[in-house]
């Protein structure tokens, strides 16, 4: 009997060993794998909170890479497009059905007034391109076990963040809270993923909460309203002629 | 424009699109003139509505003020689209326009002042346009207007080097008597965090067999964005832009043009004198907060020092409603480029309220 309860605690000791021994890039990995979309068809909400006050608009976007287009569809901006490609970023204008390429650092501003980046909304590389990372702490998470992984840029990334502190789910390798702090400390952004979903296997964040930290009473929501993972897209969308 | 309507509505395609968008606009306002001595208010209204199929696009705006006893009707926009192989075709009346970010376009298919964003009547004309995608950042276009006073036609090339949008256009717009052709090139990238941009064209006047002037005009401008809070505040976006013009009677019908005929132009051509005419033209936005935002918009004639100042305040008062305010006030003396005009207010007020659906 000694010898079975001896066993069983061998098998534990040596289980809980293998999982606090899966790096920060592993769990990075799987979360950019889950998270990570190669091509996405996504009709959304973004809803714009100041002091009470709240604006909705509504998109409907497809990605590909690094690649964007972004139409959005409320009756204030019906018809307005965003077209990303790499660095650069193409607006459309549709009364005037003008095409234009708007400046780089525009890719720095709220889009549409929200708290999300230009460069937040389209930026679609693998973080683990970008960072150096390292496993924290583990805890809970509104009931869910995560790993607390904080990133460091790697020297020369162009990433809008220095650092950033991430709460993973670690069984279903999502991002449920992230702190963006700048070079010198001071807490930038938070955002909160208050709702997710199984979607074609995967578990997606369905309704993220972003917070501008260094503005009052300001938060912007973007709520998930249906999303195709890996759709077909015609060749030549994500070009000029596709914006007009 | 009765054949352009046939060929819309007996368009069988435009009626089978399965993918529609139905919307359009209220819009109420004031606009107040201020003279010496009195004023003119003048209230108006219009509504636009706005119908886009897959191959086609309608909007229609009817208007009414306060000064005039029956509503004008305008359609802005009839045109179908349809895909020629690799030909896009637009055929109907249509928005022309090469804007490519700067606050005066000069190189624009319609000559006009116009800041970025903002809609002029000259841009909607009844045209046959063709466009020749070459990759998904090059592109020739071929533009023919469908007038009976005169003719107008013009090519565009435009394609990316180097990150720099670049664009080379030819315009000629011809009538019996006279007729005017403009070559001109565009450029817009970034330069560090700054973004950058130019524009050269020659402008060619032929007024009757034996007369021709010829006009330069140069323009460079830049944009920045200024973020307070370490990046993560409110927006300062500044703008700046200078035209240097050559100086001679293609001058005058070119600053006509742009400005507007009320414009003091008459009275100052004393002024102009020989060589150059230099124009600097400045755009200041400031985001109040995510709903409101206000700027200040300038155009100075270097020469004489006479300004255009229009201040705005924006307010988007619900997911559907905006509320705009602006001032128009032109500075400078009587004899002075913009401020020379006879009967020209000293400041112009407009409230507007738009309603979008």
């Amino acid at each position: 009997m000694k010898k079975i309860i001896l066993l069983l605690i061998l098998i534990l000791i040596t289980f809980n060993t293998e999982i606090s021994a899966i790096t920060a890039e592993e769990v990075i990995t799987q979360r950019d794998e889950n998270e990570y979309v190669k091509s996405a068809r996504v009709e959304a909400t973004m809803i714009i909170n100041n002091s009470g006050r709240e604006l909705e608009k509504k998109m409907i976007s497809l990605s590909e890479g690094d690649t964007a287009l972004i139409e959005f569809t409320n009756p204030m901006d019906r018809g307005t497009k965003y077209l990303k490609r790499e660095d650069n970023l193409w607006m459309f204008f549709p009364d005037a059905e003008d095409v234009v390429k708007l400046s780089g650092h525009m890719l720095e501003q709220g889009m549409m007034g929200s708290d999300f980046s230009y460069q937040d909304m389209m930026e679609s590389e693998k973080l683990i391109d970008l960072y150096n990372f390292e496993i924290i702490a583990e805890e809970k998470y509104h009931d869910r076990p995560c790993y607390i992984i904080e990133a460091i840029k790697e020297e020369g990334a162009e990433v809008s963040y220095y650092r950033r502190v991430s709460w993973i789910d670690k069984e279903r390798f999502i991002g449920l809270k992230e702190e963006m702090y700048a070079e010198s400390g001071k807490l930038l952004k938070e955002v909160v993923v208050e709702e997710t979903e199984k979607i074609e296997g995967r578990w997606y964040p369905i309704r993220t909460v972003m917070e501008n930290m260094l503005r009052k009473d300001t938060w912007t929501a973007f709520i998930i309203d249906s999303i195709e993972f890996n759709p077909d897209i015609p060749e030549g969308t994500f070009s000029l002629e596709s914006l007009q | 424009m009765i054949l352009i309507f046939v060929l819309i509505l007996s368009s069988t395609t435009v009626f089978a699109s399965s993918n529609y968008q139905i919307g359009g606009n209220i819009k109420t306002g004031v606009n107040t003139l201020f003279f010496d001595n009195e004023s003119n208010v003048n209230l108006y209204e219009s509504l636009e509505l706005k119908l886009d199929l897959d191959q086609a696009s309608f909007t229609l705006l009817a208007q009414n003020n306060s000064n005039k006893d029956k509503i004008d009707l305008w359609l802005k926009k009839a045109y179908i689209k349809y895909k020629l192989k690799d030909i896009n075709l637009t055929l109907g009346k249509q928005p022309v326009s090469w804007s490519f970010g700067s606050l005066i376009n000069v190189v624009d298919y319609s000559l006009g002042a116009e800041a970025l964003d903002q809609e002029t009547n000259a841009k909607y004309v009844n045209a046959l346009q063709l466009q020749y995608p070459i990759n998904w950042y090059s592109s020739l276009s071929f533009v023919t207007e469908i007038n009976s006073v005169s003719k107008k036609y013009g090519f565009r090339g435009r394609t990316l080097i180097k990150n720099f949008d670049l664009s080379l256009n030819y315009i000629n717009q011809s009538t019996e008597a006279n007729s005017i052709s403009r070559w001109g090139v565009s450029l817009k990238g970034d330069i560090n965090r700054m973004g950058a941009y130019g524009s050269y064209t020659m402008i060619d006047y032929k007024m009757g067999e034996k007369t021709s002037v010829n006009t330069q005009a140069l323009m460079i401008g830049a944009d920045y964005s200024y973020l307070f809070n370490q990046g993560m505040g409110n927006r300062l976006y500044l703008q700046g832009e200078y035209h240097l013009l050559e100086n001679n009677e293609g001058l005058k019908l070119l600053l006509q043009s742009l400005t507007g005929a009320g414009v003091g132009l008459e009275a100052s051509q004393n002024l102009l004198g020989d060589g150059y005419l230099d124009v600097f033209l400045t755009n200041v936005n400031y985001n109040i907060n995510d709903f409101s935002s206000i700027g200040i918009f300038t155009i100075t004639a270097l020469k004489d020092k006479s300004t255009v100042v229009i201040p705005n305040y924006r307010n988007q008062l619900t997911n559907n409603t905006t509320l705009n305010i602006n001032l128009s006030y032109i500075s400078g003396s009587q004899s002075s480029i913009f401020a020379g005009g006879v009967g020209m207010p000293e400041l112009v007020g407009n409230i507007e309220l738009t309603y979008a659906f």
